[in-house]
């Protein structure tokens, strides 16, 4: 089997496991009923994106469907706390500061997903270094046996 | 004396990812205009030698 034809398998794994994730976020938020604004911008803020956003675009900026999983279930979890907070009758926000209350699990869980982002952009630079850098060996080895 | 407040695990790799894609970018570059001397070098000999 071909590598690309390999990788596009991977790819089309992703894209299910994406599907099925973000139908069952579209399910979570039918249940909740309508959210408030600043809900959603908290939401949005842990998926990274626009609600509204087509997966196309997502899946094309390298969301993994194992990273994504972890951010649904970020999602999930301050669903369930808005729900919560709506049957105990007591108001979701705080209307004196702009993060709601019982929410700092969710910013410290945004904060881990951009930490884990950031590893994984410095593996990948890390070995754009060495790769630049053993090309730069080679390629300076080769001049210099033409030019000298 | 005044104490620096602890640097925080995203700054820092933050940091660290934009210094490594400099260095990794630098040598990319690097890289490219070594290509292209040794390509135009070897096609300057070949018509040179040849003759247009």
């Amino acid at each position: 089997m071909s590598m690309g034809r390999h990788r596009l398998r991977v790819f089309e794994g992703e894209r299910r496991a994406y599907d099925a994730a973000y139908a069952e976020l579209e399910a979570l938020l039918l249940s909740h009923g309508p959210l408030l604004p600043d809900d959603r911008t908290i939401l949005e803020s842990i998926l990274g994106s626009s609600l509204s956003v087509d997966w196309e675009r997502t899946v094309s900026r390298e969301l993994s469907a194992g990273r994504l999983r972890r951010v649904f279930i970020g999602a999930e979890a301050h669903l369930t706390r808005i729900a919560r907070d709506a049957r105990a009758g007591s108001p979701p926000l705080d209307p004196d500061r702009q993060i709601p209350n019982g929410t700092a699990t969710d910013v410290a869980f945004g904060e881990r997903v951009e930490v884990d982002v950031l590893r994984e952009r410095l593996v990948l630079y890390r070995s754009l270094l060495v790769g630049g850098f053993l090309g730069a060996a080679l390629l300076l080895r080769e001049a210099l046996l033409l030019f000298l | 004396m005044t104490s620096k407040a602890p640097e925080s695990l995203r700054t820092s790799l933050t940091r660290e990812v934009r210094r490594t894609r400099t260095w990794a970018l630098s040598l990319l570059a690097v890289d490219v205009v070594l290509l292209l001397l040794i390509v135009l070098h070897r096609a300057q000999q070949t018509y040179l030698f040849e003759g247009p």
